[in-house]
């Protein structure tokens, strides 16, 4: 521009024109200088900001991305993921890592890397940032030598930020409930963690456990752990308690432990502990006693509690049969300061829930499970095997006299209910027990008595053994008992005996006894009789009783048929021998409604019954001839005459009247030996037998009859029952035509209506004094 | 050379050079970082333009890839050319025309930076997205402002300009 100006105006002198040397490198160039700085600047910072790279194994990467994904270390960015492939075998994901500058220290042995993702589990919801910020790779520092190559764990470690400063190893044979998380307590207080669960090298599970730093002191060379359940229902006679240990608990269950000693030194990271099953077991670690049982139902290893005088004091560490003895052996651990219990004469009692009739014990158990109850013998030397009792004191009182006692053998053709455990009485007291219930080489049944030793001596020769039914019922007139024998006696029945008569000497054991159906029976000594009836019905074998005049006397002890008849073998009781004699009577009653009357009532409810009659005299006799129906009442000796009657509408029993008084009765019924007319067999009661006469006419008076005249009708009926059976009725004529005296036997005609001057008769006749 | 005596040429082609240095970490080192859901996403020029292609929107992939790469490279191979024929009789007009095709285009070339500014502008949604300038997108602006002044301070006249032979 300087130029133009001065070409332009050459007349005024406006100077020289001064070329100024030219600077000859523009200063542009400082900008390549500075982009190439600030390149350079850039990648310098770049790769000074970061540290060596990592490669890491993963069994899986989830959402880690190649130039994404971030390391974080304590929350803060420490390096990103700038490779993720697949290993050769593609059975691991290699991830590379740049770390940051600043984070290289990571690099080092004992670093462990994990990839924090979104969990969702019963416990816990953690890696919630990882849903908005994408899965990202963690780390814990480790304190190792340095390294590149890592190998990343599957699961976040429990305590992310630092390694932990005291981890326990802890062994049990069974580890439940307790997991990874679940909590360690020390008095209540959670102390720390349950970092991992699984097999050792031997396969037995190993819980490793985190105790934080600052409650590392609590943990000493005698601790004892034990889990804790997850809830505990603490059952007893007035306790009902439902023991929550911590809400974290409830899910996971925890650990607790706790120094029962005096402490110990501290402990080491690695160290090694038992873990107990429970507190009680924890705390019981006595050198252990072995109690053999013959049944070792119910006894849980580790479970089972041992207690003295309620209180538990021990535990079952471990129950197993031994094949050697035939019995279960129970490894028992009692707490230190119990084992004074340790001695010669303690008894192991397995208790269990026992129902039974005599009563109910061990109830508790159906909730708590069994327990070994232990009472401490007063002194003796200290012993480590004991023989152990699976049933109560008194129980095995009984059963260590049984089996001392007496062992006899009942014979009976049939054993009904009796079974096994059945008590036997002596006098309502239990003295011994059905022990065996079997049949013998020729198909008896038999039972096997143990009659305890100290009542042993109550069984005689003459020793009579009966079943006790549960119940027996006697009813009579007026009269109804019903006796129970005894709850247990109820269900099982029982064998009763006694003496019979005067006691014989004692048996020894293998006796043979029979036993008899019921107390009567075996109470009757004499020899049975037989009855036979036509008709046996309502007949019970070991219940109908044979009565006289009206008392029980003996009782029907079989039925069975014989030869078209029921023979009926019963006993009668001491005492009514009478009975037995020849020409005694047997009549088996029935309830009998008549018109009559009713009777044998009684037997509606007690049942039939044979009613006795004893005769007066003649020898004894076993075989009787019973009648099924009473016989007609008859008159004592009476004069036995027959009227003959056209035919007749008479029935049996139908009445004989005199003057409207009844002295006899029509006991039999035929028709006469040429067919001609009906001979009724009428007996006159020997009172009045001299009221019947030669001439005596008979009419009859049966029914109703009805004459009709021309003043009216007239109706004439008898008695009621004349109306139903008939009757008859008879006459006789004045001393001069009334004959002679008639003999057993004598006919005389039937008229079916009296002539008038029949019934004007009137003769006076004495008539025989009863 | 005499050319190095021509202040305008020296300065023009310093440009040129330091917009070339700058076109390599513009190019590599991420413009902005998307972070959408935790998903954190840094973005190089390049990248974002396969980001687009792949996310089928290839129209504006090609434009951003024209605007934002091909441009840039095309107006500083034009003017490294331009400048190495400087004082060259050949192909004047050609020259001149090419001189006034990158003066022209490169007001356009702008498109990309602001777009990145609306974007970390607009993109911050807490901790569901965010985007934020990088590097890169510095770098980026330093190369386009380069061949900007680079047009500008080589003028068409200078072109034509013959050999100064009193200046040698």
């Amino acid at each position: 521009m300087t130029e133009e100006k001065g070409s332009g105006n050459p007349s005024v002198d406006y100077g020289e024109i001064v070329q100024r040397p030219r600077a000859r490198v523009s200063w542009a160039w400082l900008f390549p200088v500075l982009a190439a700085g600030a390149a350079i600047w850039m990648f310098w910072s770049h790769w000074k900001s970061s540290g060596p790279e990592i490669e890491i194994l993963f069994h899986s990467a989830p959402g880690i991305q190649a130039g994404k994904s971030l390391l974080y270390y304590r929350g803060v960015e420490a390096g990103k993921v700038t490779r993720v492939r697949l290993d050769a075998g593609l059975d691991k994901v290699v991830v590379s890592i740049r770390l940051k500058a600043y984070a290289s220290d990571l690099a080092r042995e004992g670093t462990e890397f994990w990839v924090d993702q979104p969990e969702v589990s019963l416990d816990q919801i953690s890696g919630l940032d990882a849903i908005i910020q994408g899965n990202s790779i963690q780390a814990r520092i480790g304190t190792g030598a340095a390294a590149t190559r890592f190998t990343g764990s599957d699961r976040p470690p429990l305590t992310p930020l630092e390694a932990p400063s005291l981890v326990l190893q802890l062994h049990a044979m069974n580890i439940p409930f307790v997991d990874r998380g679940s909590p360690v307590y020390f008095r209540g207080v959670a102390v720390g963690e349950v970092e991992s669960k699984g097999l050792d090298p031997q396969g037995i599970p190993v819980l490793r456990v985190v105790v934080e730093k600052e409650f590392a002191k609590a943990v000493r060379t005698n601790s004892r752990f034990w889990v804790v359940p997850a809830t505990s229902l603490q059952v007893g006679p007035n306790v009902l308690k439902f023991d929550v240990a911590g809400l974290d608990a409830i899910v996971r269950g925890g650990i607790a432990f706790d120094t029962f000693e005096p402490p110990g030194d501290d402990v080491a990271s690695g160290s090694q502990f038992e873990l107990a099953a429970n507190e009680m077991t924890a705390r019981s670690y006595s050198p252990p006693i072995r109690v053999s049982f013959d049944d070792g139902r119910g006894l849980i290893s580790g479970q089972t509690q041992v207690t003295y005088l309620g209180m538990p004091v021990g535990f079952v560490e471990e129950a197993r049969p031994d094949s050697s003895t035939g019995a279960v052996e129970a490894i028992i651990r009692l707490q230190p300061h119990y084992d004074g219990l340790r001695n010669a004469g303690t008894i192991f009692t397995l208790v269990r829930p026992r129902i039974s009739l005599e009563g109910v014990s061990g109830l508790e158990t159906i909730v708590g499970g069994v327990y070994i109850a232990c009472s401490p013998g007063s002194e003796g030397e200290r012993k480590d095997n004991f023989v152990g009792r699976a049933v109560s004191d008194e129980e095995w009182d009984r059963a260590q006299s049984e089996g001392e006692g007496l062992e006899i053998t009942l014979y009976a053709r049939e054993i009904r209910i009796l079974d096994k455990g059945a008590p036997v009485f002596y006098r309502g007291v239990p003295v011994g027990r059905i022990k065996e219930k079997a049949f013998d080489e020729k198909g008896s049944p038999f039972l096997r008595v143990v009659v305890r030793k100290e009542f042993s001596q109550f069984v005689r020769k003459n020793s009579r053994f009966w079943r006790m039914p549960a119940t027996s019922i006697q009813a009579g007139p007026g009269v109804m008992k019903v006796a129970v024998e005894g709850v247990e006696a109820l269900l099982q029945g029982g064998v009763a005996f006694d003496d019979s008569g005067s006691p014989g000497e004692n048996v020894a054991t293998g006796s043979r006894f029979e036993l008899f159906n019921d107390e009567k029976s075996a109470r009757s000594t004499s020899l049975p009789i037989r009855i036979s009836f036509n008709n046996g019905q309502g007949l019970l074998a070991g219940q109908t009783q044979l009565r006289y005049l009206g008392i029980p006397v003996g009782l029907v002890e079989e039925i069975r048929p014989s030869a078209g008849r029921i023979e009926v073998i019963a006993r009668l009781e001491p005492g009514f021998e009478i009975l037995r004699r020849r020409g005694s009577k047997f009549l088996l009653v029935r309830p009998q409604i008549s018109l009559e009357g009713v009777s044998g009532l009684e037997t509606l409810v007690s049942g039939v019954y044979i009613d006795c009659k004893p005769s007066s005299g003649g020898e004894l006799a076993q075989r009787f001839v019973g009648t099924t129906r009473e016989e007609i009442a008859m008159p004592r000796d009476p004069l036995g005459i027959v009227v003959a009657a056209p035919n007749s509408k008479i029935g049996l029993g139908a009445p004989v009247y005199y003057r409207g008084l009844r002295v006899g009765k029509v006991i039999r019924k035929k028709l006469s030996a040429d067919g001609r007319s009906v001979d009724l067999f009428t007996a006159i009661d020997r009172q009045y037998a001299a009221l019947v006469r030669e001439n005596t006419k008979f009419w009859d008076v049966s029914g109703v009859k009805a004459s009709l005249g021309l003043l009216g009708i007239k109706i004439e009926t008898g008695t009621v029952e004349s109306l139903a059976l008939g009757g008859l009725a008879f006459a006789t004529p004045e001393k001069s035509q009334m004959g002679g005296i008639v003999k057993s036997g004598h006919r005389f005609e039937l008229s079916a209506e009296p002539r008038k001057e029949w019934l004007l008769w009137a003769p006076s006749i004495p008539l025989r004094d009863n | 050379m005499t050319n190095f005596r021509d202040l305008r040429w020296q300065t023009s082609a310093a440009l040129v050079v330091a917009g070339l240095i700058l076109y390599v970490p513009a190019n590599i080192l991420p413009v902005m970082t998307m972070t959408v859901t935790g998903d954190v996403e840094p973005l190089t020029i390049l990248g974002g333009v396969q980001e687009l292609y792949d996310s089928g929107l290839w129209p504006v992939a090609g434009i951003v890839f024209i605007a934002s790469i091909v441009v840039p490279f095309f107006k500083l191979a034009c003017l490294s050319w331009l400048l190495l024929m400087h004082g060259s009789p050949a192909l004047r007009r050609e020259r001149t025309v090419m001189r006034r095709i990158v003066h022209t285009i490169g007001s356009w070339s702008m498109i990309d930076v602001f777009l990145l500014a609306i974007l970390t502008a607009v993109g911050q949604l807490g901790i569901l997205a965010s985007v934020r300038a990088e590097a890169g997108g510095l770098f980026f602006v330093a190369v386009l402002l380069c061949t900007l002044f680079a047009s500008e301070v080589y003028e068409s006249r200078m072109i034509w300009h013959e050999q100064d032979p009193s200046a040698a």
